[in-house]
Formats: C-alpha cells, sequence, structure tokens
C-alpha cells in the first residue's frame, strides 16, 4: 500500500493538470446570488423595471465594481468603467441619486453628490476604460467628446 | 500488481479527462487563431421563438463569458443605445451583410450574433436552442459556430429514496414543487447553462494567459444537446 500511495498521488496531480486549461476567473462581477451575479442583475434590468432606486443601486454597484477589482486580472472587468461613465454623465442619474439614495448609498461614493462631481467622475472613468482596455478608444473617445463637448 | 497499478493511472486519466471529441479548438476554430480578435461587439439576439422576453433575457447573459474568455466587449448597454438610434437593433439585417462598418465605428474585430430557436416552458424544465455565430468584422468569415440545445429540469425531489416507495402525495408534493420552480426560476439560468456549454471551447482572448497557446485543447462537436439538472 506505501508503494501504491506515492502514485496515487501522482494520478491526483496529473488529474489536476492534464485536463485541459483550468478555469480562472479574470474579473470581480460583483458576486453571485442564485447563480446571477450582481452585475447581471442590477445592469441589465428591462427598461420596464428600472426605477430610481435600481438606478441608485445600480451607481453604488459601479463604484464598488471599480474600487474592489478581483479575479486574476485585478482590473475592472471590460466596459465597466465606461458603462458607469456613461451613466454619471446622464442628468437624470444626478437627480435620481440626490432625490432616492439613501445616506449609506451617498457616503458609499468616493465623491460629492453634484454636478461638477458627476461629470468629473465621468471624464475620469472614460479615461480609465482607454487606459485599461486601449482597444476602446475607436468608440469610447468619440461617445466621451461627444457627451461633455 | 506492478503491471496492474500504472494501467489504473492511465485509466483514471483518460475517464477522467472527459474528451468528448476528436477534435481540438485549432480544428474547429481556425479562423479565431488567424485572425486574433481582440474586441467583440455583441449584437441583440435574433428570436426566432415565441417567448417575447427571450432577447432581452439572453442579451444580459452574453458580455460576461466573452470577458471572462479574455476578449474585450464593447459595452453591451453603450451598444444597445447606439444600435438602437442607429437602426441597428434587427440584427438579422446584418447577419449576411459586410460588417465593416461595425469594425470602423465601434472598433470591433469581430461581431457577435446568437439566434434563439426555441426557448420555452416544457413540462418541468426550460427548453432552449441557441445559436451563436462569431463573424469577422474585417473578413466577414464565420470565425465560431455553434448551437446548443439545453434542457434545463427544474423538476425538485422532496427527499424519497425511490418512486416504488413514495405515497402519492409525496409525488404530488414533487410535482406541485416543480411547477412553482418553473415559474419563478429566472429564464436567464438556462441561458447561462447553454452559454456555458457553447463559449467553453472557444479559443480564449488577449486577456486570458492561455491567448494563443489552446489549438489543442480537445473541445465537444460543433453542435451539442444538454440535459442539466439544476
Amino acid at each position: 500500500m506505501r508503494r501504491i500511495l506515492p502514485l496515487v498521488v501522482l494520478a491526483a496531480g496529473l488529474l489536476l493538470t492534464a485536463c485541459g486549461p483550468t478555469a480562472q476567473i479574470l474579473y470581480n462581477w460583483g458576486g453571485e446570488y442564485d447563480g446571477v451575479t450582481e452585475y447581471e442583475r442590477l445592469a441589465y434590468r428591462s427598461s420596464a423595471t428600472e426605477s430610481p432606486e435600481s438606478l441608485c443601486s445600480m451607481l453604488v454597484m459601479y463604484e464598488r465594481l471599480v474600487n474592489n477589482p478581483g479575479g486574476w486580472r485585478q482590473v475592472p472587468p471590460p466596459g465597466i468603467c465606461a458603462e458607469y461613465a456613461w451613466l454619471l454623465a446622464q442628468p437624470e442619474t444626478l437627480t435620481a441619486f440626490s432625490q432616492h439614495a439613501s445616506s449609506r448609498q451617498k457616503e458609499s461614493l468616493s465623491y460629492a453628490v453634484s454636478s461638477a462631481a458627476f461629470q468629473a467622475r465621468s471624464r475620469e472613468l472614460f479615461e480609465m476604460e482607454m487606459r485599461l482596455y486601449p482597444e476602446s478608444i475607436t468608440f469610447i473617445k468619440p461617445l466621451a467628446e461627444r457627451l461633455f463637448k | 500488481m506492478r503491471k496492474i497499478v500504472p494501467l489504473f493511472v492511465l485509466v483514471v486519466l483518460l475517464s477522467a479527462c472527459g474528451a468528448s471529441s476528436d477534435l481540438t479548438r485549432g480544428q474547429l476554430y481556425p479562423g479565431m487563431y488567424e485572425e486574433k480578435p481582440v474586441t467583440l461587439l455583441v449584437m441583440p439576439p435574433i428570436n426566432n421563438s415565441a417567448n417575447v422576453e427571450a432577447k432581452e433575457l439572453l442579451y444580459t447573459s452574453i458580455s460576461r463569458p466573452l470577458a471572462e474568455a479574455g476578449y474585450y466587449v464593447i459595452p453591451p448597454s453603450l451598444a444597445m443605445a447606439v444600435l438602437r438610434q442607429e437602426s441597428g437593433y434587427d440584427a438579422e439585417l446584418f447577419l449576411d451583410k459586410p460588417l465593416k462598418q461595425f469594425h470602423e465605428f465601434f472598433g470591433a474585430d469581430a461581431v457577435v450574433f446568437s439566434v434563439i430557436e426555441s426557448w420555452a416552458k416544457q413540462g418541468l424544465g426550460i427548453n432552449t436552442e441557441i445559436r451563436y455565430i462569431i463573424k469577422s468584422a474585417l473578413t466577414d468569415q464565420v470565425l465560431f459556430d455553434r448551437t446548443c440545445n439545453l434542457f434545463l429540469d427544474l423538476s425538485v425531489n422532496s427527499g424519497s429514496s425511490s418512486d416504488s416507495g413514495r405515497s402519492l402525495l409525496s409525488i404530488l408534493v414533487d410535482v406541485a414543487a416543480g411547477a412553482i420552480n418553473t415559474a419563478l426560476t429566472d429564464h436567464i439560468e438556462a441561458a447561462r447553462k447553454a452559454n456555458y456549454y457553447i463559449f467553453r471551447d472557444l479559443p480564449v482572448g488577449k486577456y486570458d494567459n492561455l491567448f494563443l497557446q489552446d489549438q489543442d485543447v480537445s473541445t465537444d462537436p460543433q453542435n451539442v444537446t444538454k440535459y442539466v439538472k439544476e
């Protein structure tokens, strides 16, 4: 039995490495609940179910994803910074957040709830998307320029 | 004994790896390795099913597996907003057309089309048939094409060991619970599972550390049929 044990350990080791690429999570998507990530649950509600409250939750979720990157790459997932930036640049986002966010939600942001702060954070996030993902420049740069012209 | 042990190790290795076909990623999807797309644009799904919500439900679930496979995916909510403005919401209009405009406007190297052939409750589960086609935005070549026919079994087992030993009440409880489960379960779960079987053999993109090193990984056949118990 003692002779067999190393072989069994070897077999187990081979099993772990020989079955093709091992799955690695590249990014943090906000954790899963019931098989659905926080990002999927909040960011892609159909427009019919969107509410000022869900918009507030979405903003907080994006802030968390940007500030707490995870996975193997340790950067926000592709598109997250740009989606967040775009949301902040919409005037109705500020209105909804000012009126409907809880004090806890307001405290969770790293910037003030004001038009100037939302615009500044939005620009910063568009820049971050293009820095992290240079291939995004073709689409994101003109989009950001149109928003802030 | 000495001869038996290595044989045992070999058998365990071969059976556990579950190689389901003789094909590799390099053989099945050579275009992905030739063109090396980095940026993907996901088009709104083409919905041939009777489920009117299927289009939006599926769209919500596509970008994450592609990003996790190492690709840059054009932010779906922004892409959707632009495509709506530019009358690009109906992806079927572009499936057989030149895609260069998507490269110029979005910087996309390839465009991801999805076709929902079926997405419906069936008994105590959900049946989906989804096809994904990834086409080059530079050459219009089909780089990836796979269909998954998946049945997600949502029936609930109340814990009795065998049907023969179960009371009628126990069986009725299971049937009722299964029906409720089907009604409450978000159909997106079925889409996520179909996506998993479709994209798990997709050659990885530049943000995965196996980029251009996975040609020899064995794959499922091009089209897959799966029965999945939740």
